[in-house]
């Protein structure tokens, strides 16, 4: 499937997808990076109309693709559009988005700007397992203190859409265990990335597991 | 909307066939022959050269010259032990009979579907990759489609762009609705089924239609081809 350039090819391709498993294929295309382009483009042509259109809930087609694959997801749909009409709009401080922390990375991101500024990072060495293959895969999870924020643990853009329910429920454990830490008080925030060592791209984070690293990797990082 | 379908002719013969069927056993030692009103079945058994297998020859004779359209009606062979041993999913062709080459010694049981069913090749092996192809580009969605005898019902299975197979039952037919879907991936060279599951039509998010699919797992479980048959059941489990 082409990589959705504009919010305008999704829907073409959303009219076109007349089988549910052409829309599941559709959406897989949006989660790995088809929502983000798509915004950023918007961004770009300062796109306020089309973007008020997709956020407006009387669009029925666009609510049904935001819909599609599930409240989480159309939430993290929301948050993009959201960020991407502040984005056009200068006098929409970023800060009234929520997760903050993650919406002044994604608008940065759909600025084409580089991400916040980390005051130190730490890597790790995860093994994921791609189940399509049956095998399993070394990856690098960095994980990247950041100044002026309000405790929160927050994937780059590009990750923000590959994560299951179950990887997102032990992100907010991990995240939970911040607050026992020397860290709760100091108004930072967490950006993790997740990398394979063979750069293949990542296409989808399921399960709990990674929730161990993430409570490791933040407690080193604190202890620092 | 479902193309109508008309009954098989000899439709007392096929009926009677399937009711005798589900009586005999058959082994790799011992044949089985049994007749009633319409119809005799029988099952001759044979070694194959590796004197380790067996093949098996199905046999319907209606009695009476009478016309049957026994083509494409589908025969279930199942161990008697169902726990153990391949089960085998085999087609009558259009003079009442079939082949089962390759079976393990063992007892057996069957059952005969009262329905022609249709069958699809799908998952294909992937073609050959070109050299100069990335060790690290993706895969592109590969999909097979069809739908059933009737038109009421479609299907897909595809393989995903990351390796996944998934299959996708679809309907807009109302009567449809909460009925089951019982599919099976056949190995094309010897009948036996190697993935066989049943899945329950549910409403999708749009009204009027509803949808069954399930993960079936690793691209490299599934090297095919595999050819694919279902068949829908309503709440008391008989063909829709």
């Amino acid at each position: 499937m082409n990589q959705m350039e504009k919010l305008e090819d999704i829907l073409d391709a959303w009219h076109k997808a007349v089988r549910e498993s052409d829309k599941r294929a559709l959406w897989r295309t949006l989660a790995r990076g088809g929502w983000l382009q798509a915004c950023r483009t918007a961004v770009q042509q300062q796109d306020r109309v089309t973007l008020t259109d997709w956020l407006d809930e009387t669009h029925t087609t666009q609510q049904e693709v935001i819909q599609f694959n599930g409240p989480q997801a159309a939430q993290t749909v929301y948050t993009h559009l959201a960020c991407s009409l502040a984005a056009c709009e200068a006098n929409v401080p970023t800060r009234v988005l929520t997760p903050p922390g993650f919406c002044r990375d994604l608008s940065l991101a759909l600025l084409g700007q580089p991400l916040r500024q980390a005051e130190r990072d730490l890597s790790m060495t995860v093994l994921l397992v791609d189940t399509a293959r049956n095998e399993g895969v070394v990856a690098t999870l960095i994980l990247e203190l950041l100044l002026h924020g309000s405790e929160e643990l927050y994937p780059t853009p590009e990750l923000a859409f590959l994560r299951d329910d179950d990887f997102r429920q032990a992100e907010n454990h991990a995240r939970a265990s911040l607050e026992q830490t020397s860290f709760a008080d100091q108004h930072k925030d967490v950006r993790w990335r997740l990398q394979r060592r063979d750069n293949k791209p990542l296409t989808s984070l399921s399960g709990p597991s990674m929730g161990a690293a993430f409570a490791l990797g933040i407690g080193k990082l604190c202890a620092e | 909307m479902p193309k109508n379908i008309d009954p098989p002719q000899g439709q007392a013969a096929i009926e009677e066939a399937a009711h005798l069927f589900p009586r005999m056993r058959f082994s790799h030692r011992q044949g089985a022959y049994a007749e009633g009103r319409y119809v005799a079945i029988s099952a001759d058994p044979r070694w194959n050269a590796d004197e380790r297998t067996f093949c098996v020859q199905l046999s319907c004779l209606a009695f009476g010259h009478r016309r049957i359209e026994w083509e494409r009606l589908a025969l279930h062979i199942a161990p008697e032990d169902s726990h153990n041993g391949v089960h085998v999913l085999t087609r009558l062709d259009a003079r009442g009979q079939a082949l089962v080459p390759n079976l393990s010694p063992g007892e057996y049981r069957l059952t005969l579907r009262l329905r022609p069913t249709r069958r699809a090749s799908v998952l294909s092996p992937d073609p050959d990759r070109l050299a100069a192809q990335g060790e690290d580009e993706r895969e592109a969605r590969q999909v097979w489609r069809g739908e059933s005898e009737d038109g009421a019902l479609w299907w897909s299975i595809e393989a995903t762009e990351e390796g996944d197979v998934q299959i996708a039952f679809e309907t807009s037919v109302e009567r449809l609705a909460g009925a089951a879907v019982v599919f099976s991936l056949i190995d094309p060279t010897n009948q036996q089924i190697r993935h066989s599951h049943h899945l329950t039509l549910e409403p999708t998010r749009l009204p009027g239609k509803w949808e069954a699919w399930c993960s079936l797992g690793s691209r490299a479980e599934y090297q095919g081809p595999y050819e694919l048959e279902f068949e829908i059941l309503g709440s008391d489990g008989s063909p829709l």
